[in-house]
C-alpha cells in the first residue's frame, strides 16, 4: 500500500473505513429495495470503505423477501471486494438464518 | 431580398417539412433556407421569399449571444403571429411560429369544418381508454369514427391467416363483429395499413373497388374510402377504414390528418387492451398450473392437503405441494411441500421450475441430499437471489406402520402427531435451494404407528397475523397446541382443523399463501378401505 502525504478522509459515522446501513422496522417486500439501494450507494460513493455493516438492531421482522435481499447484499458486497457484517442481530433473524441454513453464508468472511 | 436556396442545405431541414406547427429557417443574410408546408401557408409568401417583417426581425437579432426576444406580428389574413427565434452560431436562425388555434389553412381542422377538433379528440381519447376489453375498445372506435369522421367505419384486426376479423358500424348504429374468409389485399391500401405502412390518400383509392364484404349492410354505394393504420405498441393494432356515401368526394387533406390522429389514439387503446388480455391469459395459465393436486390414499398411506392462496391478487406464486406415487406399491412415494420467496409472476415461474425439476429427479429420490444438491444447482442464477424452501418426504408403508424420511431445505420442520396427543418436531434441518453455492440437509426418519400423522406446513400458517390485536402471529406454539387436539383424527380432518383455526385467527386479515399437508398411517382396521386397489383385490 502506498503512503500518501495527506491522510485519507475519515467517514463521518462509525469507525474508520466502515459504512453502516441501519435497518429499521420490517425488512420485507416493500422495504428491501431501499436496503439494496442504500448498500449500492455506499459501495459506489465511498470507495475507501471496506466494511459494510448492516445494523439489524431495530429490525422487527425479516420475511423471505427480506432474506433474499440480505443474500443479494452479500453478493454485491462480495463482488465489490468488501466485507459484510450483520450487526446486532435480533433473535428472530438468528432463527431465520438457522432455519434457512444461510447463517454460514451470510455471517462468515468471504474466502480471499 | 429573396434568394434561392442551395439544395445541399435544404436537405438538412427536410424532416421539418411536415411539422404540424409552422417553422422556417433563415440564413445569415435573411434568405429562406427552409420552410415547413404549414409555414409556407402561414407566411403566404411566394416560394423562396421571406415577408418583410420577418426578414427585418431576423436581421435585427442580437449578434452578441444574448437571448433574442419574441417577435409579434399581425397578419391581415392569419391574424396574430408570435415568432420565436432560435439563433445558430453561423448567423442563421430557426423561427418557430405560434398562431391562434384553429387558424384556417394552417392547422388541421376537424371533420365537417367545426373548430373543436382538440376538444373532440380529447373526448374520444377518454372514451377509447375507458376499457381494457379489446372488443369494447374496437366497438368504441368504430362507433365514434362513424359518428364524427365518416358515414360508416370499419376496424380490421391484425391479420391471422385467411380469416379477416373486423368490427363495422354505420353512423348512429350499433357495431357488428364480422368474420369472413377473405384477403386483405382485396381492399386497396388495407394490407399495407395492417403492416403499419402510412395511409394512402383517399383520392388515390377507387371507391368502387371496395369489396361488399367490408361494407356494413344497408350502406349503399361507397363514395370515398380512407384506410389508416392503427399504430400499436411495437406491432400494428389493426387498420381503420372510413367510408363515405357516394356524392361527397374524397376526404380533404385536413380530415385525413384528423383521422390519423384519431387512429393513433384508437391504436394505442386497442394495443393496450390486447397486451392486458394477453397478460391476464398468461397469469390464468400459470395459476392453473399452480393449483395443488387433490390428494388421496396411496399404497396404504393417507395423504391430505389444504391450500389457501393469498388474498393479494399480485401475490401469486408462493406455496406448492405435490405427491408423486411410487411406481409399485412397495416403493417410496415422494411427497413435497414448499414455498418460493418473492411474489408475482417471477415467483410463479420459479415455482413451476422447482416442481418440474423435482419431477425429473424422482429416480434419485432415494438420496434426498443428492436431489436437493441437483435442484440447488438447477435453480442457481446470477440474476437474482430468489430461493425456494421445501420439505421432501419419502413415504413407504411397512406392515401396519408408515416410515417417512424427511429432509427439510430451509423450511420449518414437520410436526408429528402421536396417538397419545404428543406433538414432536422432526429433527430435519437444511439450507434453502437456489441461492447458496451448496445445499445441505440432515434427513430424519419418522415411524408412524396407525392413527399417527406427520404434518408439513408452510410458514404462511405460522406467520398468519391476527388474533385479538390483529397483529400477532399464529406461531408454532399455537399450531402445536392445535395438533395436540388432533390425535387419532384422519388426515383430512387434521388439514381442515388447521385451516379452520388459522382462518379464525386471521378473520379478515391479509395473509400469505398457506399450505398444509398431512401424511398419516391409517388407523387399525381401516386398511381395506384406505389402501387402494391392491387391498381391494386381496
Amino acid at each position: 500500500m502506498s503512503t500518501s502525504p495527506v491522510p485519507p478522509p475519515r467517514p463521518t459515522a462509525g469507525p474508520p473505513r466502515t459504512a453502516t446501513v441501519p435497518v429499521e422496522g420490517e425488512l420485507d417486500h416493500e422495504s428491501c429495495g431501499e436496503l439494496l439501494r442504500a448498500v449500492a450507494a455506499h459501495l459506489a460513493a465511498r470507495p475507501r470503505v471496506d466494511v459494510v455493516r448492516v445494523d439489524c438492531g431495530d429490525m422487527s421482522l425479516c420475511d423471505s423477501t427480506g432474506l433474499s435481499a440480505l443474500l443479494q447484499v452479500r453478493r454485491d458486497v462480495d463482488a465489490a471486494g468488501r466485507r459484510l457484517l450483520l450487526d446486532r442481530r435480533p433473535a428472530h433473524l438468528e432463527r431465520l438464518l438457522r432455519l434457512t441454513g444461510t447463517a454460514d453464508y451470510l455471517l462468515t468472511d468471504r474466502p480471499d | 431580398m429573396a434568394s434561392s436556396t442551395s439544395p445541399a442545405v435544404t436537405t438538412d431541414w427536410e424532416p421539418l417539412a411536415d411539422s404540424p406547427y409552422p417553422v422556417a429557417v433563415l440564413g445569415p443574410d435573411g434568405e429562406l433556407l427552409h420552410a415547413s408546408h404549414s409555414a409556407h401557408r402561414l407566411l403566404a409568401a411566394p416560394a423562396g421569399t421571406v415577408p418583410h417583417w420577418l426578414r427585418r426581425a431576423h436581421l435585427d437579432l442580437p449578434a452578441d449571444g444574448t437571448p433574442p426576444e419574441t417577435v409579434r406580428h399581425t397578419d391581415p389574413v392569419a391574424g396574430r403571429i408570435e415568432a420565436h427565434p432560435s439563433p445558430r452560431p453561423d448567423g442563421s436562425a430557426v423561427w418557430w411560429f405560434v398562431v391562434p388555434e384553429g387558424l384556417p389553412g394552417v392547422l388541421p381542422r376537424t371533420a365537417g369544418g367545426g373548430s373543436h377538433d382538440w376538444e373532440l379528440l380529447t373526448r374520444l381519447s377518454g372514451l377509447l381508454l375507458s376499457s381494457l376489453n379489446v372488443d369494447r375498445v374496437l366497438e368504441t372506435a368504430v362507433r365514434q369514427a362513424a359518428l364524427h369522421l365518416a358515414d360508416a367505419a370499419v376496424v380490421v384486426a391484425p391479420g391471422s391467416g385467411r380469416t379477416l376479423r373486423f368490427v363495422t358500424c354505420l353512423r348512429g348504429g350499433d357495431p357488428a363483429h364480422v368474420q369472413v374468409r377473405a384477403d386483405s389485399a382485396e381492399v386497396p391500401g388495407l394490407a399495407e395499413a395492417l403492416q403499419g405502412f402510412p395511409p394512402v390518400p383517399s383520392r388515390w383509392i377507387d371507391p368502387d373497388a371496395t369489396p361488399r364484404w367490408l361494407v356494413p349492410a344497408g350502406f349503399g354505394r361507397v363514395g370515398s374510402v380512407l384506410v389508416t393504420p392503427l399504430p400499436g405498441h411495437g406491432v400494428p393494432a389493426g387498420a381503420l377504414v372510413l367510408l363515405r356515401a357516394a356524392g361527397g368526394g374524397p376526404f380533404p387533406a385536413d380530415e385525413e390528418v384528423f383521422a390519423r390522429m384519431f387512429a393513433a389514439r384508437a391504436g394505442a387503446a386497442a394495443s393496450a387492451a390486447v397486451l392486458y388480455s394477453e397478460q391476464a391469459a398468461v397469469t390464468d395459465l400459470l395459476m392453473r398450473e399452480l393449483l395443488p393436486p387433490r390428494l388421496e390414499h396411496l399404497n396404504g398411506v393417507d395423504f391430505a392437503g389444504g391450500y389457501r392462496a393469498s388474498v393479494d391478487r399480485d401475490r401469486i406464486g408462493g406455496d406448492f405441494y405435490d405427491v408423486h406415487p411410487a411406481a409399485d406399491p412397495d416403493g417410496e412415494t415422494l411427497a413435497l411441500l414448499g414455498d418460493v420467496s418473492g411474489k408475482g409472476l417471477e415467483a410463479a415461474v420459479m415455482t413451476g421450475k422447482v416442481r418440474n425439476t423435482l419431477h425429473a429427479l424422482l429416480p434419485l429420490a432415494d438420496d434426498h441430499g443428492r436431489v436437493l444438491h441437483l435442484l440447488n444447482r438447477a435453480l442457481l442464477t446470477s440474476h437474482h437471489t430468489r430461493f425456494a424452501s421445501l420439505v421432501l418426504a419419502s413415504v413407504r408403508r411397512e406392515d401396519d406402520r408408515v416410515r417417512v424420511r424427511l429432509s427439510a431445505a430451509g423450511h420449518p420442520a414437520p410436526m408429528v402427531v402421536r396417538t397419545d396427543g404428543r406433538v414432536t418436531d422432526s429433527t430435519t434441518l437444511g439450507s434453502i435451494v437456489g441461492v447458496l453455492p451448496e445445499a445441505t440437509t440432515r434427513t430424519d426418519t419418522v415411524l408412524l404407528d396407525p392413527g399417527e400423522a406427520c404434518v408439513l406446513y408452510s410458514d404462511g400458517i405460522t406467520e398468519a397475523k391476527g388474533g385479538p390485536t390483529g397483529r400477532e402471529q399464529f406461531g408454532e406454539d399455537r399450531l402445536r397446541q392445535a395438533l395436540q387436539q388432533c390425535a387419532g383424527l384422519p388426515a383430512e380432518a387434521i388439514v381442515e382443523r388447521v385451516q379452520m383455526l388459522t382462518a379464525q385467527w386471521l378473520r379478515e386479515g391479509r395473509h400469505d399463501d398457506m399450505a398444509v399437508m398431512v401424511i398419516a398411517a391409517p388407523p387399525r382396521g381401516h386398511v381395506a378401505v384406505t389402501g387402494g386397489p391392491r387391498e381391494y383385490a386381496a
